[in-house]
């Protein structure tokens, strides 16, 4: 019997190093502006549409606002739909 | 969608399948494991819209869930931090050493950590030899290496030079093809359904004392180009195993590409006529550096019969009249757009100087002459959407298809979006790649010059 004794190629990920809880979720979604982040691929506004316009029958009062931006979306652009919005919805088409 | 829950706020991705596994992994990455996400049926980019609107509508009922419910003792912010383990060699056993080989090797494919093709053991002496190659300390940190964000220290490069065939000496060049990597490669890089690769430029006089091919077939297979294999093989196996770059995860590749699995060269200084690629950029020619381009496609620019510049850059221009990338062309307000690298040979290189043209000349010419109708820009997706094009290109949202279609538009928006390197034999066969405008050159440093040869 031959025996390799090698070592680990896969590196540690930071992001399991360091784990961020989910965020707390609302009761309702009455009166909540719905951010939908669409980054420009075909299909993903569509979606993030419909699925907007479903919610807005469920619940009351609820806004829609639509972002757009480019793959990977800049920072700026994320803070502000962050300071302009409840909850978020993404969609990359894929 | 991690920014916003990062942040405080709840958010729900739509993936379609097929991608429920890279979504899933990026998560784990950002800090999130667990991540919900609403699954579609198919991918949303080929679908009318009364098909994407049906799908969608069977995830109603999981994006109210996934919005107003926490998943049991995940809610209230805050982080935690856990323990990383000892680096523990692990054990293969056989009958004899090939068949331990063979079993570690079927290890690790299976695993995710190797290319496909067979690899040489990472046994802890050969990687204790490969770390003689770099003053730097085994455990120095080089960077956080995207899309998985793994922890790229010295010595997981290391372990994977060794995989791929490196000798000791090779080790600088692929910390400093990772930190090129790291200069400009941001959250998601090279995720994407593209079949995008990195390509490794090595520039200075180690490219000759390495022995990297910067002549005939540098890019190709065989004893000439071993030394560029293995580079470029390992950095592959690099953005596989600490990037986490790897086919069906967080690599989405639709097709894939051979470039992928390895795509390294030395520029051709002594058959350049120009100041070489590095010196363009700034660097001390007779300092040493790695480059590492980002780039889809390859169009071999053949001209043997034209002995002007105009002649054969009108050959360039002809052969590369197309946006480099599908999302290339109309940058962004980001900075963002693409361009050419261009692999100029000798022979082409040699009549362009001397008639006197200068990497800049060449570059306007093939710029000015390189030019497509709008409307071929906007059926590509480009010049298309408000949200994503630069403001000085927004002119062109509102016009008509018949301005378009007599509107010529360069194919990159700059000529300094060209990048020129002379590489090859002699013939008149220069090659194209499209690349990223988003690249690096860092210097190789900390080299010990053990294991040059």
């Amino acid at each position: 019997m031959v025996e390799i004794k090698v070592l680990r190629p896969e590196a540690v990920s930071q992001g399991d190093l360091k784990t961020f809880s989910q965020a707390p979720r609302p009761t309702t979604l009455d009166g909540k502006r719905i951010g939908l982040l669409w980054n420009d691929k075909r299909g993903g506004d569509v979606a993030l549409r419909r699925l907007g316009q479903l919610l807005q029958q469920r619940y009351r009062d609820v806004q829609l606002v639509p972002y757009q931006g480019p793959r990977g979306y800049p920072k700026a652009l994320l803070e502000k739909a962050f300071r302009e919005c409840d909850v978020f919805m993404g969609a990359t088409g894929d | 969608m991690v920014f916003m829950e990062k942040a405080g706020k709840p958010a729900v991705a739509i993936v379609s399948a097929g991608f429920e596994e890279d979504a899933a992994i990026t998560g784990r990455v950002l800090g999130m494991p667990g991540l919900r996400f609403l699954t579609v049926p198919h991918v949303l980019t080929g679908l009318p819209d009364e098909q994407i609107e049906h799908e969608i509508e069977g995830t109603l009922s999981s994006a109210i869930e996934f919005l107003t419910q926490a998943v049991a003792g995940t809610s209230g912010g805050g982080h935690s931090v856990q323990a990383v383990g000892q680096q523990v060699a692990e054990s293969f056993r056989g009958g004899d050493e090939p068949d331990a080989w063979r079993r570690m090797t079927a290890a690790f494919l299976e695993r995710g950590w190797s290319d496909g093709f067979p690899i040489i053991p990472p046994t802890p002496e050969r990687v204790t030899t490969m770390l003689g190659g770099t003053s730097l300390a085994p455990d120095y940190v080089v960077g956080i290496l995207p899309p998985g964000n793994g922890i790229a220290t010295v010595e997981k490069i290391a372990i994977n030079c060794v995989m791929a065939g490196c000798r000791p000496a090779h080790l600088p060049v692929m910390i400093a093809g990772v930190e090129s990597i790291l200069a400009h490669a941001g959250p998601g890089y090279d995720m994407s359904t593209t079949c995008a690769a990195p390509l490794m430029l090595v520039n200075g006089p180690i490219v000759r004392e390495l022995g990297i091919n910067s002549g005939r077939c540098a890019l190709g297979p065989g004893a000439q180009s071993a030394t560029n294999i293995a580079l470029g093989r390992a950095l592959r196996l690099i953005k596989m195993n600490i990037g986490f770059n790897r086919p069906g995860l967080m690599d989405m590749d639709t097709i894939g590409s051979p470039t992928k699995f390895s795509l390294c060269l030395g520029e051709n200084e002594a058959a350049s006529p120009w100041e070489p690629f590095h010196a363009e950029m700034g660097f001390d020619p007779r300092h040493s550096t790695v480059t590492v381009f980002d780039i889809v496609n390859q169009k071999e620019l053949a001209d043997m019969y034209n002995t002007t510049p105009e002649g054969i850059l009108d050959t360039f221009a002809f052969l590369t009249s197309v946006s480099p990338m599908h999302y290339g062309y109309y940058g962004s307000n980001e900075g963002g757009g693409s361009g050419y690298l261009i692999l100029v040979s000798p022979e082409h290189a040699s009549i362009l100087a001397r008639h006197g043209w200068s990497k800049d000349s060449t570059k306007k010419y093939v710029w000015q002459r390189a030019r497509i109708p709008a409307s071929r820009h906007s059926n590509q997706n480009q010049l298309r959407h408000a949200g994503v094009i630069a403001n000085h290109w927004k002119k062109f949202l509102k016009q008509p298809s018949a301005v378009l279609d007599k509107t010529l538009l360069p194919v990159v928006e700059t000529p300094d979006l060209y990048n020129l390197v002379v590489v090859g034999g002699q013939a008149g066969k220069s090659l194209a790649f499209s690349s990223s405008n988003k690249f690096a050159v860092i210097e190789i440093k900390n080299r010990t010059g053990l294991g040059a040869t």
